[in-house]
């Protein structure tokens, strides 16, 4: 597998290299713990009652029936959750209306999607649970349903939520209910003068359908609610602090009455952020005495939980005849699905991200209608903005003759650049990934054969920093354990223990990390916004430095001098005369006071934003409309690479989940907003004989606000992939595709379509 | 002195101004300056004794924390985008 700039052009022992991953013979023998291997002495098992409508109001709910099987423990419907007020609750990276959470996790007055929650049941099996709900009567109005974005904006769409109220900037026009969550609006320069100065102007609308995170894990949790009033969770979450803050507010108890233990996880790309299930449990449990597990199916994760928006945009962008960006407009109205969701903002916020706009507006709407609450998808509200911007960007280097990749380096954002939202850029790396993708043999390949072409698109995602804690305790062995609370999604036991090893001049193999539950380690946000591994590394890099200080005071202990005539380089100890390894220091710090714990709570600062730029060939099959991916380049910026292959694999998963944006993925509904595909079969994924080998290239333009130099890697691959292959399309068969997915029979209808037109 | 950007979502209770400078040592600190300069601005961006959550609070490109009590450093550049979630 090919890398650039794997090179160990630093001093660095451990960063750089690829040790086997901590917990991976655990994961590849069965003997790691996920949430549905949890088991507690009298376990009872959970199933919930969906809405099988749309949109309805509940006149009423009777499980009087249900309550009488034999078998059956509790039943609970919203009646035994007290309402909550609108009262935003922060969850670390953003937050969260507590009377909408409430509402999303058991339905009071409306449901407002199908498979909205209405009920639940804890019964001594999955059997008797699925056989009790059968027996519960809900007695439902039901009201028209709306699934679109567009229709959901118009002045005569059935309303979802009575009092709701458009937050962010005014609707001058905007009278009576509303179905519009947010509206955001911001502008750079002069909008009108850069359009009024551009040689060729270019508009075009694309639209996008709501895609699901795909996890193949579902979502599982067990609930103990404890005689003495302390709930402990098990469950498959990105964050076990805001799992247990949500939790706690929802259920009117106290953060310290509410353990949550992260179990390992089978995928989260952002949608196991939110709680569902786990106040359920948890109320299940109290209503039973016993412990209880709930655990989703497949079609309870496709229609009750958060997919991404499903979305209609509106790009215009002006040049110059010499290539030249002079201004750009978006419009863009994004899903919230049911209750207000702000997948908008990272949408706006992206849309012109890679570009050095001097004149740019952007205008966004964040609706809800009868579809799930959206949730974040990796890079959440990027990719439909990149397909969008992308495709615009290509016909603009089409029309002025320009390649398209020198069209995007001449306007490419830099150190300095303002993004139309505010912020300016430190340090970035599009330009280089440009320039590598420029140079990249693939690039520059012959491509033979009908119906072939290439293309190629960029992506961005800004990346998160917030609050990780890590203690590590220093073993006699001269091991140490770290103890941490961020959930290991994507390798990242190890890239954190890399940090603290690097920094302690020991092996990566000498680290034991640990991901603990929330009475355990300080607080830890989610995984998720590619932070981890900054961030709780950096927390990592801080205890280690935390650790030298103390050792260096116990080895001048032993040399009888000064802590200060103490140095310490790549894990040796030494003063004037003497000199101790890491480990040898460690076998001896018993006997000079004891246990040394290194610990360190960090609020990172220095986010750095990663850039991507991806080469796709692709095939159209012109009967048929299916595309086939040929082969697939990924150059991006990671950063200072930590563990490569961790990189590489982020990279690779990314892109394939932007293929099956591309090319496949969607949600189909009825007209009664039914979603008519929520099974893994007819739900098209792309699996592993869809793709070929994805070849990343990972350019290193390191962080220097970071320790180690760290970036974000996760999420940015995601984005480029639907404009790069829908460019690639256009050059295989001379159409444009501007709505996603680009699936066969969307494909096989444009090309019947331009053969009527000529 | 801090440079504060005044989002365009401000811009009917900001007379048009698109930037103004003044002192604060936290963004509650701010939000009152702001009001100072602009009455009616305040309530329109607070929830509380937060940023309202619809805003992301932004020093010098980073983004920071909604409480009152979060800490601007001297000269900073200041802007409020919109609110960002992460997968």
């Amino acid at each position: 597998m090919a890398t650039a700039n794997e090179t160990k052009t630093s001093s660095y022992r451990v960063i750089g290299t690829r040790p086997i991953r901590h917990d991976g013979v655990d994961k590849v023998t069965g003997r790691a713990v996920y949430g549905n291997d949890v088991q507690l002495p009298g376990l009872l098992y959970g199933r919930v009652l969906r809405s099988p409508h749309a949109h309805a109001r509940i006149r009423s709910i009777d499980t009087t029936k249900a309550e009488k099987l034999p078998g059956v423990f509790a039943v609970i419907s919203s009646a035994d959750i007290d309402p909550h007020e609108s009262k935003m609750a922060e969850l670390g990276e953003g937050s969260v209306n507590l009377q909408y959470l409430c509402e999303n996790v058991l339905a009071r007055k409306k449901v407002l999607y199908k498979g909205h929650a209405v009920a639940a049941v804890a019964a001594v099996n999955a059997h008797v649970a699925e056989e009790a709900l059968k027996l519960i009567e809900v007695d439902y109005d039901p009201l028209h349903a709306v699934t679109w974005v567009l229709d959901a904006m118009k002045d005569d769409a059935p309303i979802l939520i009575d009092d709701l109220k458009t937050e962010g900037a005014p609707l001058p026009h905007s009278k009576g209910p509303t179905n519009i969550a947010q509206h955001i609006v911001f502008s750079k320069g002069d909008i009108e003068k850069g359009f009024a100065e551009a040689d060729v102007i270019i508009e075009r609308e694309f639209k996008s359908a709501t895609v699901h995170q795909g996890y193949i894990e579902p979502h599982v949790a067990t609930a103990l609610w404890s005689p003495d009033g302390h709930l402990s969770i098990w469950a498959s979450t990105q964050g076990s602090f805001t799992c247990r803050q949500q939790t706690a507010e929802l259920l009117a108890l106290p953060v310290s009455k509410v353990t949550v233990t992260p179990c390992e996880i089978g995928g989260g790309f952002g949608g196991k952020i939110r709680v569902y299930i786990e106040p359920i449990a948890a109320l299940l449990s109290k209503k039973s005495g016993r412990p209880v597990k709930v655990l989703m199916n497949r079609a309870d994760v496709f229609e009750s939980t958060g997919p991404t928006p499903g979305s209609f945009i509106r790009v215009k962008l002006g040049a110059k005849r010499d290539g030249r960006l002079v201004a750009g407009d978006a419009w863009m109205a994004y899903d919230a699905g049911a209750y207000p969701a702000g997948i908008i903002g990272p949408g706006c916020v992206c849309v012109f991200s890679c570009y050095d706009l001097p004149n740019a507006r952007v205008e966004g709407f964040d609706v809800v209608l009868n579809k799930p609450q959206t949730a974040a998808y990796r890079a959440p509200g990027s990719t439909n903005a990149a397909f969008a911007c992308e495709t615009v960007i290509e016909e603009l280097a089409e029309k002025l003759g320009i390649d398209p990749i020198e069209f995007r380096l001449k306007n490419a954002a830099k150190e300095g650049t303002r993004r139309p939202d505010g912020p300016a850029y430190p340090v970035i790396g599009l330009v280089e990934t440009l320039k590598t993708a420029k140079a990249h043999p693939h690039y520059s390949a012959t491509l033979e054969g009908p119906n072939r072409g290439r293309g190629v698109g960029c992506g961005f995602w800004m990346n998160a920093g917030l609050k990780s804690s890590v203690t590590a305790h220093v073993n006699g062995d001269g091991t140490v354990t770290l103890v941490e609370g961020s959930t290991d999604i994507g390798g990242t036991r190890t890239s954190i223990a890399m940090q603290l090893a690097e920094t302690l001049g020991i092996t990566a193999e000498e680290v034991v990390p640990r991901v603990v539950d929330t009475d355990s380690v300080g607080y830890t946000d989610v995984t998720g916004g590619s932070r981890t591994t900054f961030a709780t590394g950096w927390a990592a890099h801080d205890a280690a430095i935390d650790i030298v200080k103390q050792m260096s005071a116990r080895a001048a202990e032993f040399w009888k001098c000064s802590p200060d005539e103490v140095t310490f380089d790549r894990g040796l100890f030494s003063s004037k005369s003497h000199a101790l390894t890491f480990k040898e220091l460690a076998g001896k710090i018993q006997e000079t006071g004891g246990t040394i714990t290194g610990r360190a709570s960090v609020e990172a600062k220095g986010v750095g934003a990663t850039f991507g730029t991806h080469i796709v060939d692709v095939e159209v099959d012109p009967e048929t409309g299916k595309v086939k991916i040929l082969r697939y380049t990924a150059v991006q910026d990671c950063g200072r690479v930590i563990h490569p292959s961790y990189a590489e694999g982020q990279i690779q998963g990314g892109v394939v989940q932007g293929i099956g944006w591309a090319l496949n993925e969607e949600y189909v509904y009825d007209a009664d907003g039914r979603m008519r595909n929520a099974s893994m079969l007819d739900y098209r994924m792309p699996t592993a004989v869809d793709v070929p080998t994805i070849e990343p290239v990972m350019v290193e333009v390191p962080n220097p606000r970071h320790p180690y130099g760290v970036r974000g890697v996760g999420e940015v691959p995601i984005c480029p992939p639907p404009a790069a292959i829908g460019a690639a399309i256009y050059n295989a068969i001379g159409i444009r595709m501007y709505e996603l997915p680009m699936s066969p029979p969307k494909v096989c209808q444009a090309i019947i379509n331009e053969a009527s037109a000529k | 002195m801090l440079r504060v950007f005044i989002p365009d979502a401000l811009a009917d209770h900001a007379a048009g101004e698109q930037q103004v400078e003044l002192s604060a040592n936290t963004l509650g600190d701010l939000i009152s300056g702001l009001e100072g300069m602009f009455p009616g601005i305040g309530p329109r961006i607070t929830d509380g004794d937060r940023l309202v959550s619809w805003l992301s609070f932004v020093i010098n490109g980073e983004l920071a924390g909604r409480s009152f009590l979060t800490p601007i450093p001297p000269n900073s550049e200041i802007h409020f985008i919109p609110a960002i979630a992460g997968g």
